[in-house]
């Protein structure tokens, strides 16, 4: 592990990787903080320019971009009270009644701080899981991986907020649907091409991406009055007392320690951790507003970079986001899992290195940059959303070189706008969507292993022990029920 | 009604996916396979008929903001014209003219704005993809 530190260390710290770490993370702050748009819209709007550099670059650039956005949107949400994500929304619960009363300097340092905290504890843990779990990773073949992905998709569904199971099922469903379409890769037939050349090779993931997040997000913007805000911050307003420090220090403990096991989880994911420290820190915690902030921002960084886990040792995408990276890593030929560790071990510890470097240089660059920061919500939406309109088709045309993709592009979101407006999350429609071609690939390779015995998968002890799995947490729902 | 409009809409999602997976030719040996390329599809859209009979038994979560849709059809107007501008102006004309039409949209009058943006935008991407990322745009 120590010679892959110092592969990562050599690999991170190079100049140019460096000065990406830097570009990604200032880019992703501030796209971030644009209320709607989030780490996954960042990722995508960044991955045109992540193409045009090596691989190991580009995931160090990728890394920066989704930090820095995870932080920038804890600011919007903290000072207007407008999370662009689902991931800041516990943030602004306290943070936005801490901001009002005056404290606004002060709630973003501490956004700031918790973030660092929960950011560096997640890399730190990584670090130390993600080559045990890719050793654990080595045992894993095609049955166990597409039980995990089953895993993966039933925990998506069963740990979404009650009363949105089944909206989760049906955008799982429809990404699942979508990620059918173009020619078999083992039966060699088109699925749902309509007979159209452009869609052979399937749906590109950008232009899923792109139309569901970015384009969407801009198109509810557009028709919605956003809040605006007149807040000002001074640099004298980031610092904390000792005292502050010395209370919020194990609020930030055990909330990013909740966060990342919670993230590990494939399908929980950020917002399920801000949630759930949330509310642990309300039953256990002093209640004031500054632990209420400080727990759910901890527990999303942590909880972001414990989904990088399953991303990089099993290659199972965890979040949204980590699905967006799952694509980009696909692109250049990467196979996330137990063989990127052997394969690429720059690409492998230069991404973990860059976590801890891509962390120090968001506290660095951005706790003096938060008043100047701040700002930037205030520019007008006039010039703003054109310009995201423009970046996502051009994302998409730049990728696909398709006229096609971008008439494909608004039909989808459109429809992702209106699923959206009434309660339908779109993180599952992307991880059902990537997840769709593993799945069936695992599973059919399995059952040609096995000449099409499906007791094949339950001789394996890892499979079946996963399928248990899966129908125990099938049963969460039927226990909290009968708890409540 | 609109929820409503979308259950339906997701029930004939799910009911035309599986009509179309019936169509899937396959070969003599697949159609013997355990799962084969019509398998899981046919699971899928069955699943999402399910689930969209399923959520006609649940209350309808409150829509978060209301619709204005004249400004997004005229947003999507000005999108349909960039992507049929696109195979005979070119990328960075069409670009500059989606700015333009957007910004108009959105209520943007400040001349230099409008001008520096339409033109500052397409200037800056062709600079940086065409000439600095020596990238060929095939149109």
């Amino acid at each position: 592990m120590l010679e892959g530190i110092m592969t990562g260390i050599a690999t991170a710290l190079t100049l140019s990787n460096l000065s990406w770490v830097v570009f990604g993370c200032i880019a992703g702050t501030f796209i971030g903080m644009i209320p709607g748009l989030g780490p996954i819209s960042a990722i995508a709007l960044m991955i045109p320019i992540s193409y045009s550099l090596d691989p190991a670059g580009g995931l160090i650039m990728m890394a920066g971009v989704y930090y820095g956005a995870v932080f920038g949107g804890s600011t919007s949400a903290i000072l207007i009270n407008a999370p662009g994500v689902a991931s800041t929304v516990a943030s602004s619960f306290d943070g936005y009644p801490l901001a009002r009363s005056g404290k606004a300097g002060k709630a973003l340092a501490i956004a700031a701080y918790a973030s660092f905290f929960g950011g560096t504890f997640g890399a730190i843990m990584l670090m130390f899981f993600a080559s045990t779990l890719a050793l654990l990773a080595l045992q894993i073949q095609s049955p166990e991986y597409a039980a995990l992905i089953l895993f993966a998709m039933t925990s998506i569904v069963v740990f979404a907020q009650p009363g949105q199971r089944f909206p989760s099922a049906v955008t799982l469903l429809l990404g699942l649907m979508l990620g059918t379409v173009g020619t078999d890769q083992l039966g060699g037939v088109q699925r749902f091409t309509f007979n159209q050349i452009d869609l052979t090779d399937g749906i590109h993931f950008v232009l899923l991406v792109m139309s569901t997040f970015a384009l969407a997000e801009a198109f509810r913007l557009f028709i919605a009055q956003s809040p605006r805000s007149e807040q000002k911050v001074s640099l004298r307003d980031l610092k904390l007392a000792k005292s502050e420090v010395r209370k919020l220090t194990p609020v930030a403990g055990r909330s990013a320690l909740l966060g990342f096991v919670v993230g590990v989880m494939p399908g929980a994911g950020a917002t399920l951790a801000s949630f759930f420290a949330y509310d642990l820190e309300k039953q256990i915690g002093d209640g004031s507003l500054e632990a209420g902030l400080t727990a759910p921002e901890a527990a999303n960084n942590a909880a972001s970079t414990g989904s990088f886990v399953p991303l990089l040792s099993l290659g199972i995408p965890g979040s949204g986001t980590s699905a967006v990276l799952l694509g980009v890593m696909l692109a250049y030929g990467l196979q996330p899992g137990p063989t990127l560790i052997v394969e690429q071990p720059e690409v492998f510890w230069g991404v973990i290195i860059s976590m801890y470097v891509g962390n120090l240089l968001l506290l660095l660059l951005n706790l003096p940059l938060i008043p100047y920061l701040a700002r930037l919500i205030n520019l007008p939406t006039k010039v703003l959303l054109p310009l995201v309109i423009g970046f996502s088709l051009i994302g998409v045309f730049l990728t696909t070189f398709s006229v096609f993709d971008l008439a494909l592009m608004l039909g989808f979101a459109l429809a992702a706008g209106l699923l959206r407006a009434y309660g339908f999350p779109l993180a599952p429609l992307l991880l059902g969507f990537i997840m769709s071609g593993l799945f069936e690939e695992n599973l059919r390779r399995a059952l040609m292993l096995s000449s099409g015995e499906l007791s094949y998968l339950l001789d394996r002890p890892i499979t079946l022990f996963i399928l248990i799995a899966c129908l125990l947490i099938c049963c969460i729902p039927l226990w909290n029920r009968r708890s409540a | 009604m609109v929820y409503r409009s979308i259950l339906v809409a997701l029930f004939a999602i799910g009911a035309g996916y599986v009509l179309l997976t019936s169509q899937i030719v396959l070969d003599p040996w697949s159609e013997m396979d355990a799962v084969n390329s019509r398998t899981l599809p046919y699971i899928y859209g069955l699943g999402l008929m399910l689930c969209a009979f399923g959520l006609a038994w649940q209350k309808p979560q409150k829509v978060t903001f209301s619709p204005r849709l004249l400004p997004l059809t005229l947003v999507c107007l000005a999108i349909v014209v960039f992507i049929i501008l696109l195979p005979f102006v070119g990328l960075w004309w069409s670009l500059g003219t989606l700015l333009l039409l957007n910004m108009l949209l959105m209520g943007e009058r400040r001349l230099p704005i409008l001008l520096g943006m339409s033109l500052g935008v397409p200037l800056a991407g062709w600079t940086l993809v065409e000439k600095l990322l020596e990238m060929v745009i095939p149109l």
